[in-house]
């Protein structure tokens, strides 16, 4: 087994550790937003880890390029969808306590 | 052995969704996990060797599909629909026995055929496969699935282009609008949405331009890079950019029926006497490449006018009180 090997089974595994703790904080926390922060967080991380240990193993550059663009678009979109998502909870709200 | 488990883990998985998503009765809900379906769909076309499938699978299928079933989700007429059959099938009595046995029935019927049309299924490849092969040198592409989809079978994607642009004729029919004034453009309210939209935007036209140049030898194609373009389009239109109020003045009829014409003109010119769509020696890759160019923008531009047009009307007021919700018992 090689360094590469090696240095990429560590970072996948560790990609998945942060998977597995995002959906574990999506299904037990309370409410939208520390969901939010669960899913985004970890999901971001270790996405990035996967990416990072799958570039190891790539038998090409134009490889490694197309992964880590993956995690870049991956993280604007996810991004974006975080702020969206909060955004209309905080809407919804302050539509069921106007007084909040 | 690992194998195998994933592929039990893709298919308990898709089942599972399945029925959850017709379960329920939360419509947001169902169209959530419909959406997530299809992308678990995706990795069983992936682990079944049909990229392209896979493509068009999650950038249709998944993609587009939900984001239209959303928008047309919001429409109260909809949400007056889906109580009205919901309040039909939950109602107890006589009524829920019928819904229920008919549709236990309707399932069993499917499943036995299901069944006996997989253990008919051939073992070993045959049928046109190698006749598909053998003709490769001659398709004018280096990827069996566009040969097959744009040469051999030519005539059911014409087929296809044909059901796509009869149903935005449909929409465009409820709307009576025949020009892109149907567009409707969200007020601009979130300014990383539009960040987004923006950036996302040039990599989506260089990814449908990558993915219809990879059709020509490796799994892409029209379609799915006709998909990508629209999603980049209903992003603009959601982000509530002046960029989507400017397609208002393109021919939208004319991009609409854009590909199926070309079809039609191959057809007609540039076939030979053996059959329509039967393309000249010499002239299959230049065709093909044309009539693809054809697709990705009429794709296109169908599903974000699909898309477009599922949502409010354009113009219309206050979201009216339809008959469906006022008496729902009757349905």
């Amino acid at each position: 087994m090689t360094l590469l090997e090696i240095g990429a089974i560590v970072l996948v595994t560790a990609g998945a550790v942060f998977f597995l703790a995002g959906t574990v904080g999506v299904l037990r926390f309370p409410d939208a937003p520390t969901r939010l922060h669960a899913v985004t967080k970890a999901d971001n991380l270790g996405l990035g880890l996967l990416a990072l240990g799958l570039a190891l193993l790539a038998d090409s550059p134009s490889t490694v390029v197309k992964l880590l663009l993956i995690w870049v678009i991956a993280l604007a979109g996810s991004a974006t969808a975080c702020q969206l998502i909060a955004n209309a909870y905080q809407r919804e709200e302050q539509q069921v306590t106007p007084d909040a | 052995m690992l194998e195998r488990g994933i592929d039990l883990v893709i298919c308990v998985a898709i089942l599972a969704l399945a029925i959850r998503l017709v379960s329920g009765q939360d419509l947001f809900r169902s169209i959530v996990l419909f959406i997530a379906m299809g992308l678990m769909l995706a990795l069983a076309w992936v682990r079944l060797a049909a990229p392209d499938i896979a493509l068009a699978e999650a950038a249709i299928g998944a993609g587009l599909t939900g984001v239209l079933l959303i928008r047309a989700g919001q429409g109260q007429r909809m949400r007056g629909a889906v109580a009205a059959v919901a309040g039909a099938v939950s109602g107890g009595g006589p009524r829920r026995v019928v819904a229920t046995a008919g549709s236990v029935g309707i399932t069993a019927v499917f499943a036995v055929v299901m069944v006996f049309a997989v253990m008919g299924l051939p073992t070993e490849p045959n049928g046109l496969t190698g006749v598909a092969a053998a003709n490769m040198e001659a398709s004018g592409v280096d990827h069996a699935v566009t040969a097959v989809l744009l040469n051999f079978r030519a005539y059911d994607t014409w087929l296809e282009i044909g059901v796509l642009l009869l149903a935005i004729l449909g929409v465009l029919a409820i709307h009576r609008r025949y020009d892109c004034g149907g567009m409707r453009v969200e007020a601009p309210t979130m300014r990383v949405l539009s960040w987004l939209a923006r950036v996302i935007l040039p990599l989506a036209i260089l990814t449908a331009g990558y993915l219809y140049w990879a059709g020509t030898h490796i799994p892409g194609g029209a379609f799915q890079a006709g998909a990508v373009v629209a999603a980049a389009l209903v992003l603009l239109a959601l982000a509530g950019s002046r960029g989507v109020a400017a397609l208002r003045a393109l021919p939208l009829a004319a991009l609409l029926v854009l590909s199926f014409a070309a079809f039609l003109a191959v057809s007609i010119v540039a076939s030979t006497g053996n059959g329509m769509l039967h393309y000249r020696d010499g002239t299959a890759g230049l065709l093909i490449l044309g009539l693809e160019l054809t697709i990705v923008i009429s794709t296109a531009v169908t599903l974000a006018a699909l898309f477009a047009g599922a949502g409010p009307r354009a113009g219309a007021g206050e979201p009216r009180r339809d008959a469906a919700t006022e008496r729902p018992k009757t349905l």
